[in-house]
């Protein structure tokens, strides 16, 4: 039979705020263990968290850029489980009323993604199991995360993917998140259920835990949609369990089942007031917002005329593009800016990490400097690329290599003499293109740019010596 | 609403408390005479007049801002178990 | 005369007598006595914190709390001394950090001399619970203090401490008070910050003084009140209450609902109509009224202290603090069997109902049904408030049992709870203060109740009975000197 995918992703996204969602700890990454801790991030008796403003100034950014409502008023739950990384034996997340509500994000296709919800809660700390001990650090305990749940719109593992990237180049555009999922910043819960083609009712899900990276959920769910495929085939049930994804083996395994599936006897937390978010600050984050990726996308194809596929190369990164619309803003093509960053720059940055520094050598104002002499025709295309090499390579401004009075253009009377004189030195040439060879003129061109060192501009001179030989 | 000794077993797990199998017995016991208490709440809550919401609002711009504060506590902290390289220290299994 | 803080801080002020003797007389007084109100003193740090007042008096940089020995409850956190809860769980726990109402209390020169006994996280409602043994009522060693700050009562009444701090979960400063023949304000949820309080019913809990005058509360009360920012809940009060007691009765609108007095012995009765007598003597105006909920009060009650406790109390896992189980399977088996061995049977029975009313099924009918009927209180008291400034109602229906009475059954010990809870689920400020004795000679308490964060009001209703009815001595006036 044919199946059909029906996933959601839960994604956690660690926010890059200076100190700890109820805490003033610093969130800095490393650390020796159980030193950017204090009584309440380790659950002391007695202390109380004081909510952190900027965690939730994050929350409805990440909502407003992912087009969701932002709720007035909210509150946080307390997430009851027992589990030795997390020191209160409660989370505090949110329930009923989280941040952000009903929201999506545009894949390439124009396809939706819904977000049913984003909502803020905090990080747990870290076990090390080592010489027959547990040994426990909280360090990252208390660091502040949204979780965002997608709707299960996403049908494909390649859509999970796309989704998941859109997602973290959001976040990053918007500031809240470096989404390194190497470190662990970003990481998805994955749930997956199957059902025929044409079927409308969901199929038993399960979930695969804690993914943190894109390539690895296209490989885990193409497993998952097998197995399950596997078992719907031979008319077993699915279980509902949650997983864990084995990147060697590229096989899921079960890590609990149904029957001890927690009970997170969710109630709201009485040591943390509920927050009213007035319209004007929301209104005032939305103001604060850049242009959002896909926005920005759309805008250099269709008002910069770059193509999709070059287009594609800069929105992505966010310093790249800041660092283009800055050529740009000196008012200098398009086009010839693009492609002298993504054919001649990228030539120079080995690495993802490289792009998204962008740091190099030529400051905007050279780069465009650069550019108007291509765009005045001062300057062939290919000479510019090579001359950008060199400064990328050195550091050295435009006119280190080339200078604006040897670009500056033969007056008309002096072309005019130059064509006489090639008219006169190639008689032979001249005496084919009469006899009806168009393509002998191009010899005189030879000679023409010979004479005056590539300054002529040949479409003149093209027009200029026809003139002289009618 | 009496619980099953199954029931308490559950709740136990969940609170993560441990009872013999006699202790269990007078559980049960026990949480049906205060249920049985907590169960009068059903009685006429329906009846009584809606109360407003009292739950005390805090505004956006009196949330604690996002400032570090060394809290050197490192020390501290830890003070309250013997710890190993700065690590709460857990054998997996009793000695 | 009793030793309350106006005297002993003008004798400290006058250099009649030292902190240090001072100190050194209530030490004296709480190593010889057997009430078990104590559970951990700290006698070598109290003499350098009563050396250290001493210069402050010198200087003439000292307040009113300035010297005065005190003691506060053992779910207070105080940095180096043990805080237990009186409970094995936390036995030899030490914080290092101290809870913000015992901090100002420091910061103005208070000397301690360590912490009194409770009922195991402020569970219960006799002191019996505790880890270390119940304390015994100094108006009568036979009988309770009351509970759960059942060692600070006796301590202040037996003069252990010229005042303690205790903490209100559901009525755990006015009843053991009223028990002991003590004063005891429960002061507004927010009104004192909760931080460095360990947690039993986190929207219920509040610290209060227990003190052997209306005048010493509201002193204490000026002194440890207030908005912190290490506990969002906290609010800032605006005024001072201490200097407004002398208003006297005319004018007062005291409330009385007749719910209040069902049940309760007919020489309770007597004492309270006694003291409504005294009020419109006074020029007070007596208002008949009604709250058909309060009943009601109980059972949502238990359900949300419950509930909140059993995930307040799921931090005890052994891994930081507090007792570990010395044989296990695994990490997950080890944190079961640490709970298991440090929590006492009330606390787990109440764990169990916590868990269960939280638990998916039954959080509708439980939790769920409780906190709407929580509203619906609130709104009956914004009702009583809007014809009265002040309830007058007994602390509680019974005066202090027998040491070990168990009732008919549990629930008769819960239902003792029944005169206090429904101003800890409303959030109310209420004090409860003696007012006579019942026929075993043992104390009747009296409790104010107030709109929020009106406490200046019940204060000067307390006070007013305390000057104009109270003049009789009783048998343990005389103090600690």
């Amino acid at each position: 039979m044919k199946y059909e995918l029906v996933s959601g992703l839960e994604t956690h996204v660690e926010l890059s705020t200076a100190t700890k969602i109820f805490c003033s700890c610093t969130t800095a990454f490393g650390g020796a263990p159980n030193t950017h801790c204090c009584p309440v991030c380790t659950g002391m008796p007695g202390a109380l968290p004081i909510l952190n403003q900027k965690v939730v100034e994050y929350a409805i950014r990440a909502g407003l850029a992912t087009h969701c409502t932002i709720n007035e008023i909210t509150h946080m739950d307390r997430k009851n489980y027992c589990y030795p990384d997390l020191p209160k034996a409660y989370q505090i997340s949110q329930f009923d009323e989280p941040v952000c509500e009903h929201g999506y994000v545009e894949l390439d296709s124009g396809k939706k993604i819904g977000i049913t919800r984003i909502h803020i809660e905090e990080d747990a700390g870290k076990l090390v199991h080592e010489r027959g001990f547990t040994f426990v650090d909280y360090n990252r305990g208390g660091v502040p995360l949204i979780e965002i749940v997608s709707e299960p719109d996403i049908s494909s593992p390649e859509e999970a993917k796309e989704y998941l990237e859109k997602l973290q180049l959001i976040m990053r555009y918007i500031g809240v998140s470096d989404c390194k999922m190497q470190e662990g910043s970003m990481r998805a819960d994955v749930n997956i259920s199957l059902r025929p083609v044409g079927s409308k009712t969901l199929g038993t899900r399960t979930e695969i835990k804690n993914m943190s990276s894109p390539s690895f959920i296209v490989k885990a769910m193409q497993y998952e949609y097998e197995r399950q495929a596997e078992l719907l085939d031979r008319g077993e049930e699915i279980e509902q369990a949650t997983l864990r994804y084995n990147e060697s083996e590229n096989t899921t395994s079960k890590m609990r089942g149904k029957e001890d599936a927690q009970d997170y006897r969710y109630f709201p937390e009485p040591d943390i007031l509920t927050v009213h978010i007035p319209k004007e600050k929301i209104e005032e984050v939305k103001a604060s917002l850049p242009e959002l990726p896909t926005d920005k996308f759309r805008r250099y194809v269709r008002e910069l005329g770059l193509s999709e596929s070059t287009a594609k190369l800069i929105y992505p990164y966010r310093n790249v593009a800041r660092y283009y619309e800055t050529v740009l803003s000196k008012g200098v093509s398009p086009r010839t800016s693009a492609n002298l960053i993504v054919g001649t720059v990228y030539a120079t940055l080995k690495t993802e990490e490289e792009k998204e520094a962008f740091s190099i050598a030529v400051p905007e104002a050279e780069l465009a400097l650069l550019v108007s002499y291509v765009d005045s025709g001062k300057l062939q295309a290919s000479k510019a690329g090579s001359i950008l090499l060199q400064m990328l390579e050195s550091g050295k401004p435009v006119s280190a290599y080339v200078r604006e009075e040897d670009l500056k253009g033969l007056s008309d009377e002096e072309l005019k003499k130059l064509c006489e004189g090639a008219i006169a030195a190639n008689p032979k040439a001249v005496e084919d293109f009469k006899a009806g060879k168009q393509k002998a003129i191009g010899s005189l061109f030879g000679f023409l740019m010979k004479q005056s060192r590539g300054k002529a501009d040949v479409k003149k001179a093209e027009v200029i010596l026809r003139e002289l030989l009618k | 609403m009496a619980l099953t000794e199954t029931e308490i077993k559950r709740l136990a797990w969940l609170a993560k408390l441990k009872f013999t199998e006699e202790e269990l017995a007078v559980l049960t016991e026990d949480m049906a005479e205060i249920i049985e208490f907590a169960d009068t709440i059903n009685a006429s809550v329906g009846t009584l007049p809606a109360g407003n919401d009292f739950a005390r609002v805090c505004e956006f711009d009196d949330l604690r801002k996002d400032e570090v504060q060394e809290s050197n506590l490192s020390e501290e902290v830890t003070s309250n178990i013997e710890a190993e390289d700065g690590f709460f220290p857990v054998r997996r299994r009793s000695l | 005369m009793r030793d309350t803080i106006s005297i002993l801080s003008e004798r400290l002020k006058k250099r009649e007598i030292s902190s240090v003797e001072l100190t050194k007389a209530y030490i004296d007084a709480i190593s010889s006595s057997d009430l078990n109100a104590y559970v951990h003193t700290s006698f070598d740090e109290a003499l350098r914190q009563a050396e250290e007042a001493d210069k402050r008096l010198k200087e003439g940089t000292a307040t009113l709390l300035t010297g005065i020995p005190m003691s506060v409850k053992d779910n207070i956190s105080t940095k180096g001394l043990e805080t237990t809860c009186c409970s094995k769980m936390l036995e030899g726990y030490k914080p290092f950090y101290d809870a913000t109402a015992y901090a100002k209390l420091r910061a103005e020169g208070a000397v301690l001399l360590g912490k009194n006994n409770m009922d195991e996280f402020a569970m219960g409602s006799t002191s019996e619970t505790s880890y270390y043994g119940a304390p015994l009522n100094p108006r009568d060693k036979t009988r309770v203090t009351g509970g759960s700050s059942g060692g600070g009562a006796a301590a202040v009444a037996a003069h252990l401490a010229a005042y303690a701090l205790g903490s209100d979960t559901g009525g755990s400063i006015r009843q053991p008070a009223s028990f002991c023949g003590v004063v005891g304000l429960k002061p507004t949820y927010g009104a004192v910050s909760r931080y460095g309080l360990i947690a039993y019913g986190s929207s219920l809990d509040q610290i209060g003084p227990l003190a052997n005058s209306v005048k010493d509360a509201a002193i204490v009360f000026d002194s440890i009140k207030g908005r912190d920012f290490r506990d969002q809940t906290s609010e800032e009060t605006p005024y001072t209450v201490s200097d407004k007691l002398e208003g006297g009765g005319k004018g007062l609108k005291i409330g009385v609902a007749k719910e209040y007095f069902e049940g309760i012995s007919p020489e309770m009765k007597g004492c309270l109509e006694g003291a409504i007598a005294f009020y419109e003597k006074e020029g007070a105006e007596i208002v008949p009224l009604s709250m058909p909920s309060l009943g009601l009060a109980l059972p949502a009650y238990y359900i949300i202290a419950c509930a909140e406790a059993s995930s307040n109390l799921g931090r005890y896992d052994g891994i930081r603090f507090g007792h570990r189980a010395a044989k296990y399977e695994s990490v997950d088996d080890m944190i079961a069997r640490s709970r298991t061995e440090g929590f006492g049977k009330e606390v787990q029975r109440r764990i169990m109902l916590g868990t269960y009313v939280l638990s998916s099924g039954y959080y509708d009918a439980y939790y769920k049904k409780a906190c709407t009927l929580r509203k619906q209180i609130v709104a009956a008291f914004d009702g009583l408030f809007s014809s009265c400034d002040v309830l007058l109602a007994p602390t509680s229906p019974n005066t202090a049992f027998p040491l070990n009475y168990t009732g008919q059954n549990r629930i008769e010990m819960y239902l003792s709870d029944i005169c206090t809870v429904p101003v800890n689920i409303a959030g109310l400020p209420a004090i409860s203060l003696p007012c006579g004795k019942d026929g075993k000679g043992l104390p009747v308490g009296m409790q104010l109740i107030g709109k929020k964060f009106d406490e200046a009001t019940i204060l000067r209703a307390a006070y007013t009975y305390e000057r104009g009815e109270r003049q009789e001595v009783e048998e343990l006036e005389g103090g600690v000197l």
